[in-house]
């Protein structure tokens, strides 16, 4: 049986519009509510990096701080089991720390994969209509918590492969160092294209799945990972001796991982450029739900479900999924919106619902 | 700020050392001035002459004393038990340190200074394989150890070298990475480091 995941308590300072934000979450539902640009999703964005390490808006953390502060800090007591840590993320403009109560993890993948959470906000949407990119995001992602290792493969090719573009375009495709950065390139692109590939084969399993809980029904959804470089270490290496002129005048390697693709379409026509509006926020919620399967079988533990500004007008679609989570998983969930009113749940009693209010960065229990 | 400008440009000047703080700066700064004036001008005297008396040595870059004639042999070099057919390979004199303190080396060193970096414009001309093959031959070393960092700027150069080396027909081996990930020789405990000498391998 998988073990529960619930956050007792969340502080942010710093963060955002988030100046000073300490509350106490409901078990269950936890319904964050506001006017348009109080700090909703800010809220929900300091759940997740502090969960993840990482944000689901940006890349680029340092812009999270808030304007003029040099430290943000995410600090969450969180229980699983019976037994409560805490978990704290200190963000600077250029150091960040993370701690376990208070101490240094073995690896920050060991760090991303203690409290598995699952965000659905409107973004998703480029998960299906956006670049490859976003989907390679979402595998490297989930094969994190079935094979934590991968996460260090993949530094060290990425690191590996700058290595090499940079010594092709400033020193030429004969320099004798590119031999030895090509070899660990394979080393770890092998094993890097051997996650990718595994990880892919799991998520598109429960996709096909998952995607038959969401879509109409007749709706065929055909999705097939391309690999863009190879699982044989000798295969790897000669790709890359042999690519040496064309990716110096090209300026970036044209072999490997970074090129995968997870190819989504329906019926037989592609749905990135083909698919319908509806149809592909049906997709892209089907792959949140694979992701969500994903994490729960390989972590044991329900993930903490994150959904940003639901409102039933704009988007049915995600509003039912929400009443489908609540009943079905046991999951404590942190739901945004500017409509509070549509989420009613006679079901839930007492402890198990929390309001809030978020007014200009500040939080308060209703 | 009120105090004397003498003081500022010393705790100014003490910052700048390395895992010292403004804070820990002004306390040391303090401490010569009003508790330990002595400690201040020993101090002093012995950094006003170190790079007269220490500098790398001539031939394996670790730091040596000078001697009477001006020469710079370090202690490893100069010890007559070392096995000079052994020589192990490091980036940095910090990892030469470590190394010696887990006394599983029983040859000699030749630091590297540097490793392939491409991103900060370093490549092999900058390493020292010149001054490497001159010393490998003289010395007719049969066994080099590369213990250049497990990253991957280290692994590169423990690559390139091995390739070189080989070629002039000495046995190379890579010390077995028992040392964490990303993690510096200079911080990887003794024990770990002293398996990973002893279970080193071929490349
Ligand atoms: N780094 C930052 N420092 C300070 N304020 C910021 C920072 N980044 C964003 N903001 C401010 O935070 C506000 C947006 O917060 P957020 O996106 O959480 O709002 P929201 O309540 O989710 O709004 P909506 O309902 O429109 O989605 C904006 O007013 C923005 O200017
Ligand atoms: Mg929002
Ligand atoms: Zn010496």
């Amino acid at each position: 049986m998988s073990s529960h995941i619930v956050f007792r308590r969340i502080q942010v300072r710093s963060f955002r519009i988030l100046s000073s934000v300490d509350f106490e979450p409901a078990a269950r539902l936890n319904v964050i509510s506001g006017d348009n640009g109080q700090g909703k999703t800010s809220v929900i964005e300091a759940v997740y990096l502090v969960a993840t390490s990482r944000s689901f808006r940006t890349e680029h953390v340092a812009e999270t701080l808030s304007t003029g502060a040099s430290q943000a800090v995410i600090a969450a007591r969180i229980e699983e089991a019976g037994v409560v840590r805490e978990q704290r993320v200190a963000l600077g403009a250029r150091a960040r720390s993370y701690r376990i109560d208070g101490k240094r993890p073995a690896s920050l993948a060991s760090y991303a994969t203690q409290t598995p959470v699952v965000v659905f906000h409107p973004g998703d949407l480029t998960l299906v209509s956006g670049p490859a990119a976003g989907r390679r995001r979402l595998l490297d992602r989930v094969a994190l918590f079935y094979e934590p290792v991968s996460a260090d493969h993949r530094t060290r090719y990425q690191r590996a492969l700058r290595a090499r573009q940079a010594t092709l375009e400033e020193r030429g495709p004969r320099s004798p160092e590119l031999d030895a950065y090509e070899a660990l390139i394979a080393e770890h692109g092998v094993a890097f294209a051997g996650y990718r590939r595994r990880t892919a084969e799991r998520l598109i399993e429960l996709l096909s799945e998952t995607f038959g809980r969401v879509a109409a029904p007749g709706l065929r959804l055909e999705a097939v990972y391309q690999a863009g470089g190879s699982e044989d270490r000798e295969h790897f290496r000669a790709a890359l001796a042999g690519r040496r002129l064309e990716d110096r005048r090209r300026g970036r390697p044209s072999f490997g991982p970074q090129r995968d693709e997870l190819e989504l379409a329906l019926g037989s026509m592609k749905a990135r450029a083909h698919a319908s509006q509806g149809q592909q926020r049906v997709l892209a919620l089907a792959l949140k739900l694979a992701e969500l399967s994903c994490l729960e079988s390989a972590r044991g533990a329900d993930p903490v479900l994150l959904l940003d500004d639901v409102s039933s007008e704009l988007d049915p679609a995600r509003t039912g999924a929400v009443y489908r989570f609540l009943e079905a998983a046991r999951s404590q969930v942190f739901v945004t919106t500017t409509r509070p009113e549509l989420l009613a749940t006679p079901e839930l009693v007492g402890a198990e619902r929390a309001d809030f209010a978020v007014v200009s960065g500040r939080v308060s229990r209703v | 700020m009120s105090s004397p400008e003498p003081l500022t440009r010393l705790v100014r000047l003490l910052a700048r050392l390395p895992g010292v703080g403004e804070k820990t700066a002004a306390r040391f700064a303090l401490h010569f001035c009003l508790e330990n004036a002595e400690l201040a001008g020993a101090l002093a005297a012995e950094l006003e002459h170190l790079h007269e008396r220490v500098g790398p040595c001539a031939r394996c870059n670790n730091l040596a004393e000078r001697d009477q004639d001006g020469a710079l042999l370090c202690g490893v070099c100069r010890d007559s038990r070392r096995d000079a057919a052994l020589l192990c390979i490091v980036a940095k004199v910090q990892d030469l340190v470590a190394v010696e303190r887990s006394g599983a080396m029983r040859g000699r060193y030749f630091v590297l200074g540097k490793l392939l970096s491409p991103l900060d414009g370093i490549g092999p001309e900058a390493l020292p394989l010149a001054a490497l093959a001159a010393r490998i031959e003289q010395d007719r070393v049969s066994e080099v150890i590369i213990a250049t960092p497990p990253s991957v700027d280290g692994e590169a150069t423990a690559l390139l070298l091995a390739r070189e080396l080989t070629a002039q027909g000495v046995r190379v081996t890579r010390i077995a990475s028992g040392v964490p990930h990303g993690g510096d020789l200079e911080f990887a405990d003794q024990i770990t480091l002293g398996r990973a000498i002893d279970g080193r391998r071929s490349l």
